[in-house]
């Protein structure tokens, strides 16, 4: 004999009447978690959980895009002196200018801007 | 680790069935599992009845920790992971066994050939006392070998070593379990 032959240790393996003692304790101790199991996978709020976790996720990436873009755009635009409040609230062009530059209008300039509003 | 079936439904479909509390499908993973399991914690606690609450144990941590599995198709890798960790746990604590022996009810059962079950009992004492003789790693190299049917460079790969360094633990651990034992009912085949 070599010590290349294998030692017969199957003795030490659990014989049949064993195993099936041992795999029905276990299965014994598993039902109450087995059954806790099917139980959540059929019930609705079990199958939303599901889909929210991954919704959240998704929501949370495409706002993190939408201010990112939001901020870069911002920073990018072009501001027109005068435009903001007075275009929103569509001001004449020519009462912008007496705002913006702070004085009172004369007879003749509200003469002119009300001739420009007639055409 | 090696299953036992073949040609069932994969690792990974029924990880996924027992997931949704199949019980048909945990129990073909235990009965898949359950030798290997027990060669893994027998290495660790090198007794009987110590492996059987370890193996007991793991699979119930393995159920319920089932969504921890990240990739259901390597569950025998998983679950060999904590078998181990559980019978580490077990030998640092040298609990008291507080459950019914295992042992006592397979000898209350034992009727059916008495003669028969001595032996394979004695047989087994026998080699429980000659592995608690050997060191850690050289008990779980001869059992994953031996026992198990794992080739040297599968070994290797498992416990993290040098397949020569595989073969030199084989070697004496054979020898130290062959000078325990007197070689006598224990010969096995050669190596393939």
């Amino acid at each position: 004999m070599t010590m290349d032959e294998r030692l017969d240790l199957t003795a030490l393996e659990p014989d049949e009447a064993q195993r099936e003692l041992l795999v029905a304790a276990i299965m014994q101790r598993a039902g109450r978690e087995l059954e806790r199991r099917a139980a959540e996978d059929v019930s609705p709020i079990a199958i939303l959980s599901d889909w929210m976790r991954p919704a959240l996720a998704a929501a949370a990436v495409v706002a993190a895009l939408a201010v990112s873009v939001l901020t870069q755009q911002e920073l990018t635009a072009h501001v027109e002196p005068g435009s903001g409040l007075t275009d929103a609230l569509a001001v004449p062009a020519p009462v912008n200018e007496w705002l913006i530059s702070d004085r009172s209008p004369t007879v003749a300039d509200l003469l002119i801007a009300m001739d420009g509003e007639a055409h | 680790m090696r299953p036992v079936d073949v040609g069932g439904e994969t690792d990974a479909r029924l990880v996924r069935r027992a997931r949704e509390g199949d019980r048909d499908a945990y129990e073909r993973l235990v009965r898949r599992y359950l030798k290997t399991a027990y060669a893994v914690a027998l290495a660790e606690l090198g007794d009987q009845r110590d492996a059987e609450d370890a193996v007991q144990d793991s699979f119930i941590t393995a159920l319920e920790r089932l969504d921890d599995c990240r990739d259901p198709a390597a569950f025998a890798g998983w679950l060999r992971r904590i078998v181990r960790n559980r019978a580490r746990s077990v030998r640092r604590r040298e609990r008291v066994r507080e459950t019914e022996s295992l042992a006592s009810a397979i000898s209350a059962s034992s009727k059916r050939d008495p003669g028969g079950d001595l032996e394979r009992s004695e047989i087994r004492r026998q080699l429980e006392t000659a592995l608690r003789t050997l060191t850690e790693v050289q008990r779980r190299v001869v059992l994953m070998h031996d026992l198990e049917g794992y080739r040297h460079r599968e070994i290797a790969v498992e416990l993290d070593i040098p397949e020569g360094t595989v073969r030199s633990h084989l070697f004496f651990a054979r020898r130290a379990l062959r000078t325990q034992l007197g070689d006598a009912g224990h010969r096995g085949h050669d190596d393939g």
